[in-house]
């Protein structure tokens, strides 16, 4: 069980409200996972949570903070590939692919739960529906990995940064961590330019450029959105990869 | 480390650069700005107004500008 003083099922309630969008989760399933979960941990903003190459026994879901997957390439530039809020398990991937292929970082100072492997295992084995729901969530990562790939080939990096921020509230909305247009994310310049795939000097001359535009105002770690449709299609935003829809799986 | 700032000019505008960045000389304010460049000119590019990105590198937040690092398109004469 996590210690600390929130309850573990508190802790995943941003996880339950993930899958409740998309399906019902059963009170025993939710019990089930609460169950499988073990150590609760802290980061700091640039700590790795795990690192490529490793082969992690346990995956890590975050309860609170921005997580990121990334790689680094050309001898110290780095990409990033997701971003994670809370509620996202951040390598269910290594519970089957073993190998890490890249690394996540901390974006904020951020916690995570831990779920050993062979916990997961046991999990599957016993809860066929929680299994297509856990199978579920990799398909929606891969769904917004598609989503960054037609960003990075087609979209323009005002349009790229501008798409960021509309998944990004979309998403913390979807699970009521963000509402009124306007959400908190307090990561660095540096890595929004990492995760739009420019570099820093354009980050900044885009940022303005959207300012100016009046499309988004970011101050003191707050992201605001004037006008939601004014944003969504400045950056030919449509939520359908987000899957947002409760159906039985 | 020296603390460099990057102001952007294009056919947009200019944007100054409040922030900057710190590097461990010009030699490496340069190839930032050039990457910068690199990046810049796919946007650019797509805009047929646009003739020219300009970026000036300042020596610090009230420094001066010490180098500029310019893009130009040239466009043919339209008939």
């Amino acid at each position: 069980m996590a210690d600390g003083s929130a309850s573990v099922e508190e802790l995943l309630q941003p996880f339950f409200r993930k899958i409740q969008l998309r399906d019902v989760l059963g009170a025993e399933e939710q019990r089930a996972i609460a169950a499988a979960a073990d150590q609760r941990v802290d980061f700091a903003a640039g700590d790795d949570l795990v690192s490529e190459g490793d082969r992690p026994r346990r995956s890590m879901l975050v309860t609170t903070g921005f997580t990121c997957r990334y790689r680094m390439v050309n001898a110290g530039e780095r990409q990033l590939t997701a971003v994670h809020l809370p509620g996202d398990f951040v390598d269910l991937h290594s519970f089957l692919l073993k190998e890490m292929d890249h690394s996540v970082g901390a974006l904020t100072q951020c916690s995570i739960v831990t779920f050993p492997h062979e916990r997961l295992v046991k999990v599957t084995e016993r809860f066929p529906h929680l299994t297509r729901l856990l199978w579920l969530l990799t398909l929606l990562d891969g769904a917004i990995h598609r989503e960054w790939l037609v960003g990075m080939g087609r979209l323009s990096a005002p349009q790229r940064t501008a798409h960021l921020v509309c998944e990004t509230y979309r998403r913390l909305e979807a699970i009521g961590l963000a509402s009124g247009n306007r959400f908190n994310f307090p990561i660095t310049q540096a890595a929004l330019a990492d995760a739009v795939g420019i570099s820093t000097v354009h980050i900044n001359r885009v940022l303005q450029e959207l300012r100016q535009l009046q499309l988004i105002v970011w101050d003191g770690g707050i992201m605001e959105i004037p006008s939601w449709p004014a944003l969504a299609k400045a950056a030919e935003f449509d939520d359908r990869y987000l899957h947002l829809v409760q159906e039985p799986r | 480390m020296p603390r460099y700032f990057f102001d952007v000019q294009d056919g947009e505008g200019v944007f100054v650069d409040d922030i900057g960045l710190e590097l461990s000389g010009m030699d490496a304010a340069i190839r930032e700005a050039r990457r910068a460049l690199a990046d810049m000119v796919r946007d650019v590019l797509r805009d047929e107004s646009a003739r020219e990105v300009l970026i000036r590198i300042r020596d610090g937040a009230e420094g001066p500008v010490v180098l500029s690092v310019t893009l130009t398109t040239e466009l043919p004469e339209q008939g």
